[in-house]
């Protein structure tokens, strides 16, 4: 009567007593001798050409340990769930506000973050399209035009127009970028094992595809690389894109020692993944008694720069466009 | 560089603190007291809060050097005599822990809330959690638990 | 994270001033506006703490209308006394932000900082507060709506402690504060109003308005005020009286987008309060 055990009966959650407790470790939480601190370096304008990265400043902060850039990427330099499209560290050029540049690895958080500020990147702003609407027309950003995906749905007598309708209604609607604001927000360790795996503790939704990815990344095998979920203080879709583990793996990698790496709240909203802001002209027609004749809809949604589940960061520039 | 003396959970602590440590890092970095959550950093989500003085405050808006000869509670005290209290039980049973980040923050306004004086309506509960946001139970759960250990 | 600073904490009213006068300071009270502020700064600063320092700290029943600078929000939200003396203030307190900021943030603070949006200031303002400014080399007294200069900007000197706020009492009045907020709490007042009115009847015998968050600073509708005070109670009379205040917000500040929604507003929140129900 296995399946009876659960049904209808109040279960308690396995760590909510260490919950209550206060004492379950969050990826944040987690302390390990010898960890240092990365934190990740982002570009400040949203679509410029890089044309010179100065680190002198950042070298004299005491602490700094090891500054990463894409040059220092073992493997592929590009993550993604449905398209491998996105940077870990930004190549010659940006495509978002608050597109990562490079990685600077320091031996406490504040000195990490003091490097960080110190460093200068000098940029050449190129002309932005931050519409989606001029992003059909607009110079390809991607691989096979900046059009995603187009979808028309069609049911009926779609060549009959709003004649029979008594009523007809017609707006154009917006919704907006949507952040998950788990209250949580992205943290992990890593570490390397005597035998040069490399484990991985992160605030995350899933594991195995991070797995995949970080071993990507290091030109490793998956059997290398070990990506373990901490307590994860709320995700809601928003960490199941690579997040942190990139950074943190790159860290352990170079410098071999347990890295740690968190966002704070400005840093998670700038990086995170966000829901498509829509932009939807609907037209719909009806009788007196509020039968629906006809609905007419043309939605186009912003994917951003890059595609991950939804989009990367919050100057759109690939559309992503639906018509019914 | 401040020397200061204060009430820890019950125990006395003696400990010199840079000028500019908030009472978060303080007792995140130095004391290892890693229940207080940073969620925000500006005072706006509560998953910070500890007791001062009995008074749930901020401890990322809190200079470290300010608790000098003053009582701090975090929720490690709620369970410091090695049981369960009672509002941290109420918060099992009544399904008010999902992710578990707001909840240190949350046991400790109930508990500061449950000690006043004051007279407890489902209202006066939405005052005391006011300044805790939750992103995962929509308050309710949380409310009936505070409800529950008041006994109202 | 907060750039490195020192900071220093006086025990005496002397030692605080003595380090006002010697160095370059800001004045640190509870903090929850300052270390905000801070977060985004690079400049090393000296922060005086003038939180332990007793000749600033005294009981309401000692001073009844006397507020000390340190008495924190919630203190005074808290108060049985203030309460039921300064009604207005006691309520607009107990509105600021979350019962966490409550506990720390100061009125002398929230006085120092002189954000548009304060919630004590408007209230402070109907029972004429006059602000105590001490240094170690004079002691001076501003009403509070002279020392509020700009937004974010007082008269208060660099080597200038708020010492005390005095506030006059009053008797037989309709004390209140309302304000309009995005959501309940952890809100700043998108605008706010605190009130006190004497009545008798069919007429006004004294109103007093103060307007916060309209303008950059805090206002007394002095023109409202003269207008219906003593007079009798008429709904011409007040919506006339209503729209001098409102010209002069629009005279003070050049178009503000937030003034199409505050002003509609504003006119329905002075309606409700000096007519009551429905006035159409």
């Amino acid at each position: 009567m296995g399946w009876s055990m659960g049904v209808g009966k109040g279960i308690e959650r396995i760590d909510v007593l260490q919950k209550v407790l206060g004492n379950c470790l969050f990826a944040g939480d987690i302390r390990m001798e010898g960890m240092i601190f990365g934190v990740v370096v982002r570009s400040n304008r949203p679509h410029p050409k890089i044309l010179e990265i100065d680190d002198k400043a950042a070298w004299e902060v005491p602490g700094l340990v090891k500054i990463i850039t894409h040059k220092e990427i073992p493997g592929r330099n590009r993550f993604g769930v449905l398209r491998k499209d996105q940077p870990y560290l930004a190549e010659g050029y940006v495509r978002y506000l608050g597109e990562p540049i490079l990685l600077v690895v320091a031996q406490d958080e504040r000195s990490a973050r003091r490097a960080a500020k110190r460093i200068k990147v000098v940029y050449q702003d190129l002309p932005i399209i931050s519409d989606p609407q001029e992003a059909r027309m607009g110079t390809p950003l991607h691989d096979g035009g900046n059009l995603l995906t187009q979808k028309r749905l069609i049911k009926g007598n779609w060549d009959k127009g709003f004649e029979d309708s008594d009523v007809i209604v017609e707006h154009h609607y917006v919704t907006h970028f949507l952040d998950h604001a788990f209250l949580e927000c992205e943290a992990g360790v890593g570490y390397m094992e005597e035998e040069g795996q490399i484990v991985i503790i992160s605030s995350t939704q899933n594991i195995h595809y991070k797995q995949k990815e970080v071993a990507a990344l290091l030109n490793m095998p998956e059997s290398k690389i070990r990506v373990i979920q901490a307590t994860t203080g709320g995700g809601f879709g928003g960490k199941l894109d690579v997040t942190v583990e990139g950074y943190v793996a790159l860290g352990v990698f170079h410098t071999k020692r347990p890295v740690m790496v968190r966002y704070t709240r400005e840093e998670s909203m700038l990086s995170n993944t966000k829901r498509h802001p829509l932009s939807i002209w609907y037209k719909s027609g009806a009788k007196r008694d509020g039968a629906l004749t006809r609905v007419q809809v043309r939605i186009v949604g912003d994917t951003g720069a890059c595609l991950l589940w939804r989009g990367g960061g919050p100057e759109g520039l690939s559309p992503c466009n639906r018509s019914i | 560089m401040h020397r200061i003396n204060f009430l820890l959970n019950g125990k006395n602590i003696e400990i010199d603190v840079e000028d500019h440590i908030t009472l978060l890092e303080l007792l995140r970095d130095k004391l290892n007291i890693t229940s207080v959550k940073e969620g925000c950093g500006i005072g706006e989500c509560g998953a910070c809060t500890v007791l001062l003085d009995g008074k749930p405050i901020y401890s990322c808006l809190t200079l470290a050097l300010k608790v000098d000869e003053r009582d701090v509670k975090t929720v490690e005290y709620l369970s410091k005599d090695g049981s369960l209290s009672k509002i941290q039980e109420v918060f099992i049973k009544n399904g008010a822990v999902q992710c578990g980040y707001c909840t240190p923050g949350m046991l400790l306004c109930a508990y500061a809330l449950i000690n006043t004086k004051k007279e407890i309506t489902e209202d006066v509960i939405k005052e005391a959690i006011s300044g805790n946001l939750c992103r995962c139970t929509g308050y309710i759960q949380i409310i009936e638990a505070i409800k529950d250990v008041a006994q109202i | 994270m907060l750039p490195k600073f020192k900071c220093v904490v006086p025990r005496s009213i002397k030692e605080a001033l003595t380090l006002l006068s010697d160095n370059e300071c800001k004045v640190i009270a509870g903090g929850t506006d300052l270390l905000i502020e801070l977060q985004h700064q690079d400049i090393a600063v000296l922060l005086v703490d003038v939180t332990k320092i007793p000749e600033l700290m005294w009981r309401p029943e000692d001073r009844p209308f006397l507020i000390s600078p340190l008495y924190t929000h919630g203190f005074v939200a808290g108060s049985a006394m203030i309460k039921d003396t300064f009604p207005s203030l006691a309520l607009a307190c107990s509105k600021v932000g979350s019962p966490q900021i409550r506990n720390m943030g100061t009125v002398g603070g929230n006085i120092g900082n002189a954000s548009p949006a304060a919630d004590s200031i408007p209230p402070l303002m109907i029972y004429d507060a006059r602000v105590r400014l001490i240094s170690s080399s004079q002691e001076r007294e501003l009403p509070l709506e002279e020392l509020l200069v700009d937004a974010y900007k007082t008269q208060i000197r660099k080597d200038e402690v708020i010492a005390s706020v005095s506030i006059t009492p009053l008797q037989n009045y309709r004390q209140g504060y309302k304000r309009l907020t995005i959501r309940e709490a952890l809100a700043l007042s998108r605008l706010s109003v605190a009130y006190v009115i004497k009545e008798e009847g069919k007429r006004w015998l004294d109103v007093r308005i103060a307007i916060g968050s309209a303008t950059p600073v805090c206002i007394r509708a002095r023109e409202l005020e003269e207008a219906l005070s003593g007079e009798l109670k008429d709904l011409d009379l007040l919506n006339q009286a209503i729209e001098q205040t409102i010209l002069r917000i629009k005279s003070q500040v050049n178009v503000r987008e937030s003034h199409r929604f505050k002003l509609p507003i504003l006119r329905n929140l002075l309606r409700e309060i000096l007519w009551g129900g429905a006035w159409e």
